[in-house]
């Protein structure tokens, strides 16, 4: 310390320092700390955990029944009875939001879930047999899903399947493969060629091994904030699914259906639109930033851009 | 320039083709008959079958799907099963609409972006930087259906200023069709603002940073003039590909924004086909919409290829 003083205390012994300091602090540890620094990825986190904790404790929570009509209370404002006010058909809107982020979470996680294992395992077939034909024809399929407006696709298959809160799972999670598998097999054709994979491959390890314990954790920091941001966007197509009347169908409450009821009645009781639409902005808002904030936890060389 | 053309239209044809295997499909991806699942569960068996008899869906699946692509080639979209129209021209018919709705959410996009972006990168790391770059992530996230009410809450229910609903064609008055355009236009218009300010600011800054605008500064140029005549043509060139990737997104957007505000538009056409089981029209539409999405991506790599030659030679 002493002698970088001496030397000057330059800049440029300064980010030396910066340097080192960050190479220190890798593995969780070190990630946990670039995240806390991260811009807005607390506050998300923060909200994305009390969203897991509402949708997991929806009945404590609330009092109400989210499908219990009650006629008395039709289209009464926010009050303390009904913090986010009744609806045309008086059920508490406070109690069908809390129960909304179920479906929202629910869909977010499997759609993701979905588009990870399915966009993985081909990236990593057409990643590691990389220019055959095999390789060719998966990525060929893909590029064909991706000349879809991502809507428009969705759309289509719940069209097809049938609106209901499986098939919006199965949809929005078919939308997202093509995005794993580009990511993926572009990280794996870089990771095959490396020196110690054509080791692996010389001794004999099988395929299966050398892919499952070589390759695939170098993959797993890009898919990580690759999935993070994917429930946000999962979140909004099943919101979005459910607006048009072809996701979630009633009396399940969907914030996104819960939308589309309320725009009937903007002009007497704008709150049962604003909720809802306000749960699904917030959600997406947090999602999208703490994927930010993940992908400049996981690479600092991204950070300050 | 031909050849680059001939070659990326080559490279275009596999894709072209899963394309129309994906549209085929999606009615023999419905769960039972297809033909039932059209008509709805009460219809009586002799209309089931003729209506399997007219869609050839009592041939085997891999005829069914070359008779198919043999008609749409010829541009014979088949017949809407409910209206008996040709689906192509239902689309033609619905076609002016979302194209008005695009080309005026892009011009608005790009009034309220290529400022902001200016802005925000001659003023670098100030407040309205800042401002900019927090609007901006606020108008990605915002969903547009939400917009979409929060501006007919407040332009078409308490200020009244607006009509909130329904659509006026150009031929009976330009003025009341773009009272009834302006607030689809926005919420459309919104999420590409957002992006496209982004790439303005950070396209510009790259700019700014090349010797010929040091030059351009040490003869004493203006910040102002030297922006009109020398960074911005150049910053605009990525915008230009990034507004042109965008037309996928927007033609989504546009089946939320027509279904709120009631514009006949082909989202419209493809939500109410969906709902009446409408299976040709619903194809038609989504191969259609996927159709204009390719070639409009195939068109800003041509522009691209035409702007910048060493593209073509790589």
């Amino acid at each position: 310390m002493a002698e970088s003083r001496a030397i000057g205390g330059t800049a440029a012994v300064g980010a030396l320092r910066t340097g080192t300091r960050q190479q220190r602090a890798t593995g969780v540890r070190g990630f946990a700390r670039r995240l806390r620094k991260a811009r807005f990825a607390m506050p998300a986190l923060a909200i994305i955990v009390l969203l897991i904790l509402a949708a997991l404790l929806a009945p404590i929570i609330s009092p109400f029944d989210p499908a219990k009509q009650n006629f008395s209370d039709a289209l009464s404002g926010p009050s303390t009875k009904h913090p986010f006010g009744a609806d045309n058909l008086g059920r508490d809107i406070f109690t069908r939001v809390v129960y909304g982020a179920r479906v929202s979470l629910q869909v977010g996680l499997i759609a993701v879930g979905i588009s990870l294992i399915v966009g993985t395992t081909l990236g990593l077939i057409a990643g590691y047999n990389g220019s055959t034909f095999l390789d060719t024809l998966i990525m060929r399929c893909m590029d064909a899903l991706l000349a879809f407006p991502t809507l428009v696709l969705a759309l289509a298959i719940t069209a097809a399947l049938g609106p209901s809160l499986r098939n919006v799972m199965i949809a929005v999670g078919i939308v997202g493969i093509p995005s794993y598998a580009r990511l993926v097999r572009g990280q794996v054709l870089s990771v095959a060629k490396r020196e110690y994979i054509e080791a692996a491959r010389v001794v004999g390890v099988p395929t299966p091994r050398i892919i499952w314990r070589h390759i695939l954790p170098n993959v797993t920091a890009p898919l990580i904030v690759q999935a993070s941001l994917g429930v946000a966007f999962a979140i909004l197509s099943e919101a979005s699914l459910s607006f048009l009347g072809l996701g979630v169908q009633p009396p399940t409450p969907s914030w996104g259906g819960m939308l589309s009821f309320g725009k009937d009645w903007l002009d007497r009781a704008a709150w049962m639109a604003i909720a809802p639409g306000s749960a699904i902005f917030i959600t997406v808002l947090a999602f999208n930033f703490l994927g930010d904030g993940i992908r400049d936890a996981l690479d600092p060389r991204l950070q300050h851009r | 320039m031909a050849l680059y053309i001939m070659r990326r239209f080559v490279a275009m044809v596999p894709v072209l083709l899963l394309v129309s295997v994906i549209v085929f499909s999606l009615i023999h991806l419905t769960p039972g008959d297809p033909a039932t699942s059209m008509l709805g569960e009460e219809a009586t068996p002799q209309a089931v079958a003729a209506l399997r008899a007219k869609l050839g869906l009592d041939q085997p699946i891999p005829v069914q799907y070359v008779k198919w692509l043999g008609s749409v080639l010829r541009g014979d979209l088949g017949r809407s099963i409910r209206s008996n129209q040709p689906v192509a021209e239902a689309i033609a018919e619905r076609l002016p609409v979302t194209v008005e709705l695009a080309i005026l959410a892009i011009a608005i996009s790009l009034l309220i972006a290529i400022p902001a972006g200016i802005v925000a990168a001659m003023r670098r790391n100030s407040i309205l930087d800042a401002g900019s770059t927090f609007v901006a992530l606020l108008g990605v996230s915002l969903p547009n259906f939400f917009l979409a009410i929060l501006l007919i809450l407040l332009f078409g229910v308490k200020l009244n200023w607006l009509p909130p609903f329904g659509y006026q064609p150009i031929t009976q008055g330009l003025g009341g069709n773009l009272q009834r355009m302006i607030l689809p236009a926005i919420t459309l218009g919104t999420a590409l603002a957002a992006i496209v300010t982004r790439m303005m600011r950070s396209s510009l800054l790259e700019v700014l940073d090349q010797d010929y605008i040091r030059t351009a500064r040490a003869k004493g140029l203006g910040e102002g003039r030297m922006i009109r005549a020398h960074a911005l043509k150049n910053a605009l060139m990525p915008v230009v590909t990034i507004v042109g990737l965008q037309i996928g997104g927007l033609l989504g957007g546009a089946i939320i924004t027509e279904s709120i505000f009631v514009l006949p538009g082909i989202g419209r056409l493809l939500v109410d086909a969906i709902f009446q089981r409408d299976f040709p029209l619903v194809q038609g539409v989504v191969l259609f919409v996927s159709l204009a999405f390719l070639f409009s991506n195939f068109a800003v790599d041509l522009a691209y290829a035409y702007l910048d030659p060493r593209i073509r030679y790589s």
